[in-house]
């Protein structure tokens, strides 16, 4: 992050909202941190507190997102969304690091869409991306900070000393040589109508005591209670709950037969046609399931009507053979176009046609699902032209502008609440499904309505990652070295899907990014994009995005360039990273840690594969023994770098679960088609690893002074690549398709 | 619809429902418990499991009916209170398992059942008899937190 965008504006705000349904009595000044990059309505605290969430107890606000009761109490809103990778837990170290409160009292609560809690790095309030540690990182730390200085200086007027000789901690201001002290609660009033600093420095990272350390994250103690309210937990009186009768896509249209027999089954309250088909609302959830299911529906149009297996695979030849390439090129993701590289056509010809050795292989994916634990649902309320929406929502801030120009509501009559998220994975990044939930809140004016997608219509209904078939060639040179590499990518665009632009002039990031790893140096390289535009299935982001799939694809390739070149494929990617010390670091530590040097028995083998972006670096390396064409998986590791570690026991946790997510698509994970839907059902098809299925997983972490990265994304890709290289070297097939379920036994 | 008696975490309560309601539901929609969860609707992920006469079940495969006269104990009725939490429900804690913490309220019913019936369970009898789907792959630190709380419960 520059240094322009560290500077930290500090400004009063009209305070009216965050008080209302706060019960600050008049009179008192909030605080609001103007966070870098960030629009700052002056109205901006309008929307208030949701109703929901805990009611901050009569305190006072510094900050958007921090405020100090009159008994002391700190209160945080966490402007991300909880869906499991510890943001809460991240975010309220920054604020605790630098306003010295007690950090064990410190409250957490739940967000809503509002301008004031925008990500500064995103420009948006969203929780994609891992971009929240990073993002809130500087803003928030001087939120706190400068809260602190202003309870200093009200302190050293009442004591009247000089700030210097005043120390802060647990809640307290304390001055050492008289022994008196004033705790936050009783300074806060006055202290919010000081005017800001203008200077605010921030602890050096040799100073942190919470950032770092190993507390337990703050919500956890609710998710073993059962208490912690997920989307599917929103429980208001009178509310109506909603099974949902669907056509076999998002986007089809269809027709009930039978509605006047099913709207008189018992407990059915109303049936409202909504997006791709109808809500049928209840009192309880199982006679409206049982309604919905007695739906007839009649499919009038569908985007993917007919498609199978074998339509998608000629749509992948399809495309290779008729659609134009779109380029990607090598560019530096901070700068973005400035230096960006494009390939040299000729000279990558002419090193092909020259290379010493060539190696040509072809690479497939499956669509694969999210299928987070918590299948999809929201909550909805309308009533006298105002909407409000409760649920699990990875962009709140995305959510209400779909809404709004969905249903067509003022902005401004749109609210946007936030549950915690049970997963996310990126599907809950979606705007699909508070959409529906809407519309039936909006034929039922008054009632609380609670859509509930079955685990059946959940997977149906994902956006699934995409399939994708690559083609890649690689030469190499007399000197064994790697000289260029042309990749080819086939597959849908999650950006055409949802009707969004991808960058002018090149091709999706998120099918064709990364494709070929930069960091390898290779002298020439062109990777190119065939969109299959005729297919319609619904597609979005799926952890780590393009890297789940590219990282299978450049890392289990360059083992079989490794092999033809004669080279051990571990010494191969050293000699290629001597320029990217960060990377062969980690790459070293997880050889190191599987033993790659040590001899080992006949079936067993190793694999290692590498993964990163400007916020972190993951190598994992697995250990296999492949026996009469029976896999086992007998150890995992990886080594990670994501900087300084905000909660490194969180850090362990998103990088061993990432493992396990990315384990699922690599030996079970498949959607298949057939007759124009998605032939899976529930978790019997879209197989889900068990505790009896996870070898031991060690996690080695290893951070490092560069600013803050990310983790929750890191652990997933390298994993399948990993694990096809060493289900080689064990002497097993060479998988070049996943899951790799199809090709051996577990 | 039929009034169906049943005691859930040690009071008497009373379901007026379809009889073919699955437990689950009657929990959480007439109610109001929405500690247990819904994954699967089919058995397969362990989400909803609660305790009926203090065995583990998938309440989701369970007709309220069937649990006419029984007692329920749901995740909300575990520990004896808030400040006071079941040795799993610590054991969850100090280990940091949960990550969305979706699943979980189902993986701890079905570990205490499991520590009530096998007190002193081997790693292979954890891995096997415990079947909960956790799609955030919290798995790897299951095992340290059952043994951790197998040891609270001996004492
Ligand atoms: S919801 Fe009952 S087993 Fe999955
Ligand atoms: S903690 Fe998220 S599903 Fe288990």
């Amino acid at each position: 992050m520059s240094e322009q965008r560290d500077v930290i504006a500090l400004s009063t705000i009209n305070r009216r909202a965050f008080l209302r349904g706060g019960g600050i009595g008049a009179g008192a000044l909030v605080i609001a941190a103007s966070l870098p990059g960030m629009l700052l309505p002056t109205d901006a605290l309008a929307d208030g507190p949701p109703p929901g969430a805990a009611p901050p107890p009569p305190q006072l606000g510094f900050g958007a997102m921090i405020a100090i009761a009159r008994d002391g109490v700190v209160s945080f809103i966490c402007p991300s969304s909880e869906m499991g990778q510890g943001t809460q837990e991240t975010l309220a170290r920054y604020v605790g690091e630098e306003l010295d409160c007690d950090y064990a009292r410190l409250k957490v609560l739940l967000p809503w869409a509002d301008p004031l809690f925008v990500n500064p790095m995103m420009r948006r309030q969203m929780t994609a991306n891992s971009a929240t540690t990073v993002g809130y990182f500087t803003a928030l730390r001087k939120a706190a900070a400068a809260s602190r200085m202003l309870l200093v200086q009200v302190a050293a007027q009442r004591l009247g000393v000089a700030e210097g000789e005043l120390t802060t901690a647990n809640g307290v201001v304390r001055h050492a040589a008289s022994g008196r002290s004033i705790g936050y609660g009783d300074l806060a009033e006055a202290a919010a109508k000081l005017p800001v600093p203008a200077q605010v420095p921030l602890r050096p990272a040799s100073a942190w005591t919470i950032i770092g350390g190993s507390t337990p994250r703050k919500d956890l103690a609710a998710k073993v209670r059962g208490s912690a309210e997920f989307g599917i937990d929103v429980v208001r009186p009178g509310m109506l709950i909603g099974a949902l009768a669907l056509g076999p896509h998002p986007r089809a249209k269809v027709q009930a037969t039978n509605l006047d027999k099913v709207r008189t089954m018992p407990g059915v309250t109303a049936i409202v046609p909504v997006e791709a088909g109808y809500a049928v609302l209840s009192p309880r959830f199982w006679q409206a399931k049982k309604a919905a299911e007695a739906l007839e529906l009649k499919v009038l149009s569908s985007p993917t009507a007919g498609l199978d297996d074998k339509g998608i695979d000629a749509a992948m030849e399809r495309a290779f053979a008729s659609v134009p390439p779109m380029e990607f090129p090598d560019f530096d993701f901070a700068t973005m176009r400035p230096k960006e590289k494009r390939a040299d056509r000729a000279a990558i010809t002419a090193a092909l046609a020259g290379a010493a050795k060539r190696v040509e292989a072809t690479y497939d994916v499956p669509y694969v699902a999210h299928a987070t634990m918590e299948p999809l649902t929201c909550s909805a309320h309308f009533a006298d032209g105002q909407l409000t929406v409760r649920g699990p929502l990875q962009s709140p801030e995305a959510v209400r502008t779909e809404l709004s120009q969905v249903l067509n509501i003022p902005f401004d009559k749109v609210r946007v609440e936030v549950t915690y998220l049970g997963g996310g994975f990126g599907r809950k990044w979606g705007v699909d499904f508070p959409v529906p939930a809407a519309q039936a809140a909006i034929a039922t004016p008054g009632r609380w309505v609670k859509l509930i997608w079955t685990r059946e219509q959940d997977i149906a209904m994902d956006q699934f990652r995409p399939a994708y078939r690559v083609r890649q060639t690689a030469g190499i040179g007399a000197d064994g070295r790697l000289q260029v590499m042309h990749s080819r990518i086939a597959g849908q665009s999650i950006n055409t899907y949802h009707h969004r632009k991808s960058p002018p002039g090149i091709a999706d990031p998120t099918a064709a990014g990364m494709l070929i790893y930069g960091c390898y140096g290779i002298p020439q390289s062109l990777i190119e994009y065939h969109e299959t535009k005729d297919l319609s299935v619904p597609v979005g982001f799926w952890r780590s995005v393009s890297a789940s799939q590219n990282t299978f694809f450049a890392e289990a390739f360059l083992d079989e360039v490794a092999r033809a070149a004669g080279k051990d494929p571990l010494a191969y990617r050293r000699a290629m990273l001597a320029g990217e010390p960060r990377i062969l670091r980690v790459l070293d530590k997880a050889a190191d840690m599987i033993g790659w040097s040590k001899p080992k028995p006949r079936g067993t083998g190793h694999g290692i594969a590498i993964t990163y972006n400007e916020g972190h670096v993951c190598a994992e390396a697995v250990r296999v023994r492949v026996v009469k064409g029976k896999l086992t998986i007998e150890k995992i590791v990886a080594a990670f770098d994501c900087g300084p570690m905000i909660d490194p026991k969180g850090v362990e946790s998103q990088i061993s679960g990432g493992i396990v997510f990315g384990l699922q698509a690599a030996i079970w994970g498949e959607i298949p088609f057939a007759e124009g839907r998605p032939n899976v059902a529930n978790f019997g098809e879209f197989r889900m690893p068990l505790l009896a299925d996870i070898p031991p997983i060690e996690v080695a972490l290893m951070p490092s002074g560069e600013r803050p990265g990310n983790a929750g994304e890191a652990g997933t890709p390298p994993i399948a690549a990993a694990l096809v290289n060493a289900i080689a070297d064990a002497g097993g097939p060479r998988i070049r398709r996943l899951p790799i379920a199809r090709m051996l036994e577990i | 619809m039929a009034e169906i008696k049943l005691t859930v975490n040690g009071a008497q309560r009373v379901v007026d429902s379809d009889a073919d309601t699955p437990l689950l539901w009657a929990l959480r929609d007439d109610l109001g418990l929405v500690g247990t969860k819904f994954g699967c609707g089919a058995g397969l992920c362990g989400a909803c499991t609660v305790h009926v006469e203090g065995q583990a079940v998938r309440s989701c495969q369970f007709p309220v009916s069937d649990a006419a006269g029984k007692a329920v104990t749901t995740i909300e009725g575990l520990a004896p209170s808030a400040d006071q939490p079941h040795a799993v429900q610590a054991a969850w804690v100090a280990q940091q398992v949960p990550q969305c913490g979706y699943c979980q309220p189902g993986m701890i019913m079905a570990v205490a059942a499991l520590l009530k019936e096998t007190p002193h369970p081997t790693e292979q009898a954890i891995r096997e008899g415990i079947t909960n789907i956790c799609r955030c792959g919290t798995y790897p630190r299951v095992v340290a937190a059952v043994q951790q709380a197998a040891k609270a419960l001996a004492g």
